[in-house]
């Protein structure tokens, strides 16, 4: 209690005194430390306005609420316990109960049932006096002596970072143990990189690289995002014959703008390649790499490859291309043929090529990605590119991938599909031929749904129907592909009215108020309508 | 609705439906199947006529259309 002290240690005392801790002293000194805490208050923020930026912020906050309850306190005290004395003290008649313990437990209770506060406030000492408090205290304490502690968040810039070369210096020999260890993660991992990077590089490139070309998937990702939304693998049922009237023809502003992006960086890796190529310079980065592997023929999904190893001995470069080609037209062509698209007959390539104005084949094989580069680059291919003449070859893989075409001129494409529209019959992924639906039925159709949804005057132009013919071809693959699934599921051969029922349900398009019947009577001329009705009554197919 | 409709090509649809599915369809499943499709059409072409809509444009462009084919197609989706 002394003023000596300085105002942290005046802080302090007042933390305790705020604690009530010594109720006596408190009566005594009231006086004394209601002028501390407002003298201390004062020098406190004093001190935290003149030397601490951030430290006087907490505490300004704090101590405000502190100094008040102080302040109010102090108060309370004097003045209650003059009265507690004059109570107890002056009352004669209590005074025989203060002499016996039993006295002195009653009045403590008396006191402690009528000085609620009083109350209170011991709890909120038994609060302040958990460890956590002793610590606050002392950081209150500490905090404003150890001014240049507290940047330490910041500061290891400055005092630690002294400590520690300090250190270093001293266990020199140690650290260079410990290093290893603390940083290795860190240290080793850049070092390990490159090296761990290399090595599978040169041995994949030596070794014809099956696996770095299996983990390259890049490039199929690469070009098939902007088109992804387009299908789901229906691209691989239309034939590019198909597409390319009506995909370019419907001028789709997107697509072709997707396409010739597209196209645009992949000429430019093509020239890259070729020239990479030329020289037989296995390249260090992955790029390189997954070209690599393209031209080598060797990726699952490169059907650019199909071009490229025919265009490489053109430009007598290595024979690790030949080498390569044959393991993939053995091991690949079949896998991906029966897996993805289904193979398709030669007589049928052979007549789409007949059809084919141009008369070079058609790419029977079309990714999703593929498609839109294709439309532009096979136009090219006949006139610029020498592979395509290989194309002509029945042994051939017939996919043909057109981003190794030569760079296309996108004004060229946009003629020339005009130009070769014709109508052809696509082929599933089972290898049979489908028709689309006739366009006269989907432009019905569509103009009624257009109407109903609100736009009155629709006329749908021909890109619109086309579009919505694309649609539909889409709708009419996905749709079967899930009803055969669902046959297959049900171990049947034949797709019935549950695979139906079941595919609507799926789709949430049949619930308990819309039976198919419903929808039938909803959506379905009459006659069609009859037809439901006659052959399986609908009701028994709901309850399916 | 589509009260004045002639039928549909039904041999059609289940060619195509076998096409895709390489399994036989039984009979009048192109009746539910067209069904299904022309609620799929209908969907599509909502959804295209609100994305015209939204576009500015005055009737429904093939742009729309192509735009909103994967949603309907996913929504679609058994």
């Amino acid at each position: 209690m002394s003023t000596s002290r300085d105002s942290a240690v005046v802080k302090d005392l007042h933390l305790n005194h705020n604690a009530g801790k010594t109720q006596s002293r408190d009566s005594n000194h009231s006086k004394k430390t209601s002028e501390y805490t407002t003298s201390t208050d004062r020098n406190w923020h004093g001190l935290a306005n003149a030397t601490r930026p951030m430290t006087p912020l907490r505490r300004a906050s704090s101590a405000d609420p502190l100094s008040s309850r102080g302040r109010r306190r102090t108060p309370v005290a004097q003045s209650r316990t003059p009265a507690g004395v004059s109570r107890y003290g002056g009352g004669s008649a209590r005074k025989p109960l203060m002499v016996t313990p039993h006295g002195r437990a009653a009045q403590r209770q008396l006191e402690a049932r009528r000085t609620p506060g009083k109350e209170r406030r011991r709890s909120g000492r038994q609060q302040r006096e958990t460890p956590r408090d002793a610590l606050r205290a002392l950081s209150r304490l500490l905090a404003p002596r150890s001014q240049p502690i507290a940047p330490t968040p910041t500061g290891p810039g400055q005092t630690p970072n002294k400590r520690f070369t300090s250190d270093d210096d001293d266990l020199d020999d140690e650290v260079e143990l410990q290093r290893p260890r603390l940083s290795l993660p860190m240290g080793d991992a850049d070092d390990e990189d490159d090296s761990l990077l290399l090595p599978p590089q040169s041995a994949g490139l030596e070794d014809e690289n099956f696996t770095v070309q299996s983990v390259e998937f890049g490039r199929r990702a690469r070009s098939e995002q902007p088109l992804s939304r387009l299908s789901r693998g229906s691209f691989g049922s239309v034939r590019m014959s198909d597409n390319f009237g009506d995909v370019s023809a419907l001028g789709l502003g997107g697509a072709l703008d997707e396409s010739s992006l597209i196209g645009g960086p992949l000429a430019d890796d093509d020239i890259y390649e070729m020239s990479e190529f030329s020289m037989g310079v296995p390249g260090d980065n992955t790029q390189t790499l997954r070209d690599l592997g393209l031209a080598q023929g060797a990726l699952s999904i490169g059907r650019d490859s199909d071009v490229r190893p025919l265009a490489l001995p053109d430009e007598a470069t290595d024979n690790d291309f030949l080498f390569i080609v044959p393991p993939r037209d053995v091991s690949e062509e079949p896998r991906r043929n029966s897996s993805r698209r289904g193979s398709t007959p030669l007589s049928m390539i052979l007549d789409m090529q007949s059809e084919d104005p141009q008369g070079h084949v058609e790419p029977l094989e079309l990714d999703q990605e593929n498609l839109m580069e294709g439309e532009e680059g096979e136009e090219f291919d006949n006139s610029e590119h020498p592979v395509p003449t290989v194309l002509y070859d029945p042994t051939q893989p017939l996919d043909m991938s057109l981003t190794m075409s030569v760079p296309r001129a996108p004004g060229l494409v946009g003629t020339l599909a005009t130009t070769r529209k014709h109508k052809q019959a696509k082929v599933s992924v089972h290898g049979i031929e489908y028709p689309s639906l006739p366009a006269g039925v989907v432009k019905k159709l569509a103009t009624t749904f257009a109407r109903t949804a609100g736009n009155n005057k629709t006329k749908l132009n021909k890109e619109t129907l086309d579009a919505i013919i694309q649609a539909s071809d889409w709708f009419f693959e996905q749709v079967s592909d899930d009803l055969g699934a669902y046959a297959e599921h049900g171990r049947r051969k034949t797709i019935d009215e549950t695979d139906v029922i079941t595919l609507m349900a799926r789709q949430r398009q049949i619930n308990a108020s819309n039976t198919p019947f419903s929808l039938a009577q909803k959506y379905l001329p009459r006659e069609l309508l009859q037809e439901m009705r006659m052959v399986p009554p609908p009701k028994s197919k709901n309850q399916h | 609705m589509a009260a004045g409709q002639k039928l549909y090509p039904r041999a059609t649809v289940k060619k195509i439906v076998k096409a895709h599915s390489n399994r036989n369809v039984s009979k009048n499943v192109d009746v539910l199947i067209f069904l299904d499709y022309a609620l799929f059409l209908q969907t599509l072409m909502k959804e295209a006529t609100i994305n015209a809509k939204q576009a500015g444009e005055r009737g429904v462009s093939a742009k729309s259309v192509k735009k909103v084919t994967e949603l309907s197609l996913a929504k679609f989706k058994g």
